[in-house]
């Protein structure tokens, strides 16, 4: 592949894959080769290391073991797995929220220097919504008190989690006729370890209902009090433009990259890097300034709020050490290739682990907590700019330009782009401007043309008056690829065009960082309230064409459990199991209302929602 | 060199490749009594039962060969003389050979109340089979319950053909099988529909509208279309003994498949030679033994000097409810000591003779397809380092049996 | 002539040769539809356990001469001249198990490959895989070596083909008996002397 047009469309990723290949770094897709083809029984989830009357394998050719020692089947089998596949998504999404939980309460209690209550006004409606008196308060006293009471959401106080009161009143009385209302965010995640231990739940269908309940304990709960307590301390994003891709990589300044998900690190970092005394000490190196750029998920959400610019999505960030230009890089958790260190051991770049969570080889670890943040953050930019100097200069190479996109639309961004309320919105898909909306969601992953599967669907729904709204790595494709800019308008069909023309807004919105899907989960209810229905019953869809993570597992069950039709561009492991296959695949429409489908072709995939949002539209008597 | 091949059956035509293959220039005749393009014998009941057409079961294209190779094919050889080194064919034609092969077979064994024109068919030759043919109705009787006589039952209920199998002995198989393994393809073909009867012979045999009436020497009486009889073969002796060479059962061989006159060889189901599990001189009239003999006997015309370690007799019967291999011998006593298990999961029994140590017999019933393992194993002599009782447990260890080989 | 190669000693057990070589046999080979097709497609390699608890990957060797060849009374097995493969062609196949009695590896199975008819098979060296220009799919499967698609060396393959002559001729080996017959190897000398006579 002298060209890697077979790996990625992104003209940056393929120039530096070359660079890759001729320093002589490996990236995810060459590991990818080595491994393939991967294991069968894996792929189709009838393998089982559960315990140690193991391991087993189910033939699925019907020749070898038909169950394993515990007598388990396949159904089971892939239950199980599945079950702590969403276990482990929605632990990494709650403790998100629980670092947050711990910043709220520290602010409150005057020990976390540098960080402040940004959103005022959000944080009393939280509190009300959390039935915290706020009158005569301050916001320090409610912020405290907002912590305390969110912390009983994690635990067993509760008979169920506050946000899940969001939820149309059909939804709720339907999830609690399932009995999967989930009681505690923490205790569901603990359930399911339980469950899935030998010989406790054996009954595939009660193993998924309960990862049902687990991923709204992670959708309405660890991930909406991460995006909620996020808006609150480091504001409510608005929107406006920022840039996207390698290009955004200056040579000539010091380059600070921030990696992994929690703003708790990444706001710390872009306040040293503002200060200042650092801007001199950059220049007294010879550089003209600092640039900070964003990866992942904490780069979302520093472009959501500051419009700090992104260096790229999960595929990319080997590649941006590749470019020569990087000083540090600084992670805290989740997504972050344990490579990294290995491909910066070629370069100058220093990496720097920052959560007692997640450490890393060839990382030195700077340990973050909410009092020292501040200091630690200064210590490591000061670090940075050191580095500038060992930089070899010959050796940079930065692909391509810089893309604009526009960012920041929160849910409260929105309503006020509309104007105050969802109406508009709402009367644009009644009256067909806009037939319907999909979040187009998730991760890159090699097995997938890196940025295709985003980027051809986003295009092909747009075209057909489909609103899209993007998290995570799909907002860094669809930014890319220009559609998250007014000027994509032009690509739009002509009922989208007129609204993203009146209200001067891109036809795909950048709605935020994984946890922040619980943004569309919010806009789903809002419409479902609005409309007067249940949500599996509005045009909606999500769609995951390039998913790799068990986070994204417990996204995709918590959108279809919330009623909303779920396309993945990658198989998960199910398909051992006839029975699980096809209550995902259509089962569940009987149940939550909503299904699953496979589908990496994104044009396919497109075709499936078209038609998804078509029969929706006329189950609501609307024009399609 | 001018070799003549009397037979153009398994070791004919086997003896006649290796000749072509190693000794192209020399000028062969292979003479065949069947006036058909030669095909295999173990085909025909096949054919009865439909699954094969006459011309799927042909098994060498006699235009193929070089231009020294000669087929007369209908033609009898009716004397041999060893003196002028001669064979005279039926047509008064005589060939001079250097070398002979003699491989005409044998002649299935006909009961004193055998009559063609009773509808009382044996099975061995085309002929045979397109005899029985047009009889074959909704009724047949199978004489005999031996490996012939059960394939020819396996093949008519292919046809959906109502079968009732006269055995003398008590049990089906007993010439190549224990008792133990026969009573389990005994009940698999009672399942298929079959009907038994054992201890019997046919006593008496009755023509009328159409149909046979049949009594048993029981006394029993049941009707049928035909009788088709599968009650073993013996080794053609006629041109052997005519031409003054020694026999016994069959024709007998040194250890190079040469016969008591010079230049001629036996090969095939009208020899006799050592087999290896049993210890002793024996006919073992299969397919797989003419073969091997035929090309043994090749190799010795051609001055190899190879000599031919004896056979060992095997047979798989597969039919849609069962699948059986049985190698060699399965009697106790002598020094040969008994493994058998019976699995009732799976419905399979394995039985293995051992005799100091090396296997000499083997019957698995039902998910045989190791067998080749063992039997080859019978055939080398050589010693079992595995435990037999895993053996018969279905718990082949490959690797020990394969390792030092 | 690449061949297939068996490591054993490498073997772990891993059992991914097995379900490569179902799905490269099947209608759709994609390892998520094979499993549900109408007639599933089996493996045609086996891996047996020894008396250690070693596994041991155990398949079709191919012989030279081939023992299940010689046996097929309806010729359904035959061996491709171009690649030297030994093939079983299913629609002449009458299933009567004479080679599974021939085979001295065992390594012969019987399945269905249509509707109601069955017909033995084994391991045809995934000739139709390597037309695409692939290699066999339980090689490419492997990953610890136990499993090698390696030019044909006479060498290595000599006592694939010994023991297979040695079934064919019943020719024993002298180490395991006092016997006045000669070794393969003297009978590999006598062919060689009417070769060249």
């Amino acid at each position: 592949m002298s060209d890697y047009k077979e790996y990625s469309i992104c003209k940056d990723a393929q120039l530096t894959l070359k660079k890759a290949q001729e320093d002589g770094v490996e990236t995810a897709w060459d590991r990818l080769k080595k491994q393939e083809p991967q294991c069968g029984y894996c792929e189709l989830g009838v393998s089982c290391r559960i315990c140690v009357m193991g391991p087993c394998r189910i033939d699925p050719f019907g020749e070898g073991p038909q169950r394993g020692v515990c007598g388990a089947d396949a159904d089971i089998i892939v239950a199980r797995n599945l079950a702590r596949m969403i276990a482990s998504g929605a632990a990494s999404h709650s403790d998100h929220g629980r670092d947050l939980v711990e910043v709220l309460y520290k602010v409150g209690s005057g020990k976390a220097p540098g960080y402040t209550i940004k959103d005022p006004e959000k944080l009393k409606r939280i509190a009300a919504e959390y039935g915290v008196a706020t009158a005569n308060l301050s916001n320090e006293e409610i912020a405290k008190r907002l912590a305390e009471a969110i912390m009983e959401d994690y635990g067993m106080k509760k008979e169920r989690i506050t946000f899940i009161n969001r939820a149309p009143k059909q939804r709720i009385e339907l999830w609690e006729k399932l009995r999967v209302i989930p009681r505690g965010i923490d205790r569901e995640t603990s359930e399911i370890m339980h469950r899935t231990h030998m010989g406790v739940d054996n009954d595939y269908v009660s193993l998924l209902l309960s990862a049902v309940r687990n991923s709204l304990s992670d959708g309405y709960g660890g991930s909406m009090v991460g995006t909620e307590l996020s808006d609150i301390i480091f504001g409510t994003p608005k929107p406006g433009m920022s840039e996207v891709n390698l290009g955004v990589l200056k040579e000539d300044q010091v380059n600070i990259m921030v990696h992994g998900h929690s703003p708790i690190v990444s706001e710390m970092i872009g306040m040293a890097v503002t200060d200042k005394e650092m801007v001199g000490l950059a220049r007294s190196k010879g550089a003209a300034g600092i640039n900070l750029a964003g990866l992942c998920c904490t780069g979302n959400e520093l472009m959501m709020r500051w419009k700090i610019p992104m260096a790229g999505n999960h595929l990319m960030t080997e590649l941006t050490i590749v470019t020569g230009a990087v000083e540090s890089i600084i992670v805290d958790y989740q997504c972050i290739m344990p490579s990294l260190g290995q491909v910066a051991q070629c370069y100058h770049t220093k990496l720097y682990s920052t959560s007692d969570k997640a450490k890393f080889p060839f990382m030195e670890h700077v340990e973050f907590t909410p009092e020292n943040a501040k200091a630690q953050a200064y210590r490591i930019v000061k670090e940075s700019i050191e580095n500038f100097t060992r930089r070899n200069k010959a050796k940079v190479y930065i692909p391509d330009a810089p893309v604009k996109t526009m960012s920041g639309f929160s849910v409260e961004a929105i309503v006020a782009a509309l104007g105050g309320s969802l109406t508009p919105l709402v009367d644009a898909i009644k009256a067909g401007k806009i037939k319907g909306a999909v979040g187009v969601v998730g991760c890159n992953n090699p097995k997938i043309k890196h940025d295709y599967g985003h980027v051809e669907l986003i295009k092909r729904l747009i075209a057909n008056d489909i609103l899209v709204l993007t998290t995570g790595c799909a907002n860094v494709a669809a930014g890319k690829a220009g559609l998250q800019v007014p000027e994509a308008k032009e690509l739009a069909g002509p009922g989208l065009k007129e609204i993203c023309g009146l209200l001067g807004i891109p036809p795909s919105l950048h709605v935020g960082s994984c946890v922040d899907n619980s943004r569309i989960v919010v806009i789903a209810c809002a419409l479902a309230n609005a409309i007067g229905v249940d949500i599996d019953k509005l045009p909606l869809a999500a769609a995951a064409p390039e998913w790799y993570s068990e986070k994204a597992a417990t996204i995709a069950f918590y959108a279809v459990s919330s009623g909303i039709f779920t396309v993945l561009g990658v198989m998960p492991p199910i398909l051992g199991s006839k029975k699980i296959t096809e209550l995902a695949t259509s089962g569940l429409n009987n149940v939550l209302g909503a299904c699953f489908a496979v589908e990496p072709d994104p044009i396919k995939a497109a075709d499936l929602i078209k038609n998804h949002i078509i029969d929706k539209r006329k189950g609501l008597g609307l024009p399609v | 060199m001018n070799i003549i091949i009397i037979g153009a059956s398994a070791a004919g035509l086997t003896c006649l490749d290796t000749l072509v293959r190693f000794s192209p220039e020399s000028d062969i005749t292979i003479v065949s009594e069947e006036p058909y393009v030669p095909y295999c014998r173990c085909l025909l009941t096949y054919y009865l039962g439909g699954t094969l057409k006459e011309q799927q079961m042909v098994i060498r294209d006699t235009t193929s060969y070089p231009a020294n190779t000669h087929f007369l094919l209908g033609e009898r050889v009716e004397k041999i003389d060893t003196v002028r080194k001669s064979a005279v064919l039926s047509s008064g034609k005589e060939i001079i050979y250097d070398k002979l092969l003699i491989a005409i077979g044998s002649n299935p064994v006909k009961p004193k109340y055998y009559d063609e024109k009773k509808k009382t068919f044996t099975l061995r030759y085309m002929d045979d089979a397109k005899k029985i043919e047009p009889h074959l109705r909704s009724r047949a009787i199978v004489l005999g319950g031996g490996f012939v006589g059960i394939k020819a039952v396996a093949g008519l209920t292919e046809r959906n053909i109502g079968v009732t199998v006269v055995i003398g002995s008590r049990y089906p198989l007993s010439m190549i099988a224990d008792e133990e393994t026969s009573r389990f393809v005994e009940k698999d073909l009672k399942g298929m529909g079959v009907d038994i009867r054992t201890g019997e012979d046919i006593a008496d045999i009755k023509e009328g509208n159409g149909s046979l009436r049949v009594s048993l020497s029981s006394g029993f009486e049941l009707d049928s279309d035909v009788i088709i009889v599968g009650k073993g073969v013996k080794p053609r002796l006629d041109l052997a003994k005519q031409a003054g060479i020694k026999t016994d059962m069959g024709i007998t061989v040194n250890e190079f498949l040469e016969t008591s006159a010079e230049g001629v060889y036996a090969a095939g189901d009208c020899c006799q030679t050592m087999d290896i599990a049993r210890n002793t001189i024996w006919v073992n009239a299969i397919w797989p033994v003419a073969i091997e003999q035929g090309y043994c006997a090749a190799l010795n015309m051609l001055g190899a000097q190879a000599p031919y370690p004896g056979s060992v007799g095997m047979n798989s019967l597969k039919t849609r409810a069962f699948h059986l291999i049985v190698a060699g011998v399965l009697k106790a006593g002598e020094g040969v000591s008994i493994f058998e298990k019976y699995m009732p999961s799976t419905n399979q029994f394995r039985k293995l003779a051992i005799r100091n140590n090396v296997p000499v017999g083997m019957a698995f019933y039902n998910n045989p397809e190791d067998a080749g393992v063992i039997i080859n194993l019978i055939k080398k002599g050589t010693p079992l380092n595995v435990d037999p009782a895993k053996i018969v447990s279905n718990e082949l260890s490959m690797m020990d049996i394969l390792k030092p080989l | 002539m690449k061949v297939v190669v068996v490591k054993p000693e490498r073997c772990v057990g891993c059992l991914q040769c097995r379900f490569a070589c179902s799905v490269a046999h099947s209608v759709s080979e994609s390892q998520f539809t094979a499993p549900y097709e109408t007639i599933v497609s089996k493996p045609r390699i086996h891996i047996g356990l020894t008396n250690g608890k070693e596994p041991f990957p155990n398949k079709c060797r191919h012989c030279n001469p081939a023992p299940c060849e010689m046996a097929c009374i309806t010729r359904a097995i035959f061996r491709d001249e171009a690649t030297g493969i030994v093939l079983i062609n299913p629609e002449r196949c009458i299933n009567c198990g004479m080679c599974a009695m021939a085979c001295p590896f065992g390594v012969i199975r019987y399945h269905f490959f249509v509707d109601r008819r069955t017909s033995a098979h084994k391991c045809d060296q995934c000739f139709r895989r390597q037309k695409e220009g692939k290699i066999p799919a339980c090689v490419e499967v492997c990953k610890v070596g136990a499993l090698v698609f390696e030019e044909y060396n006479k060498d290595m393959d000599k006592a694939t083909d010994q023991m297979a002559s040695l079934v064919y001729l019943g020719i024993r080996e002298k180490e395991h008996e006092k016997s006045p017959y000669p070794t393969l190897l003297v009978h590999k000398n006598i062919l060689q002397e009417i070769k060249r006579r």
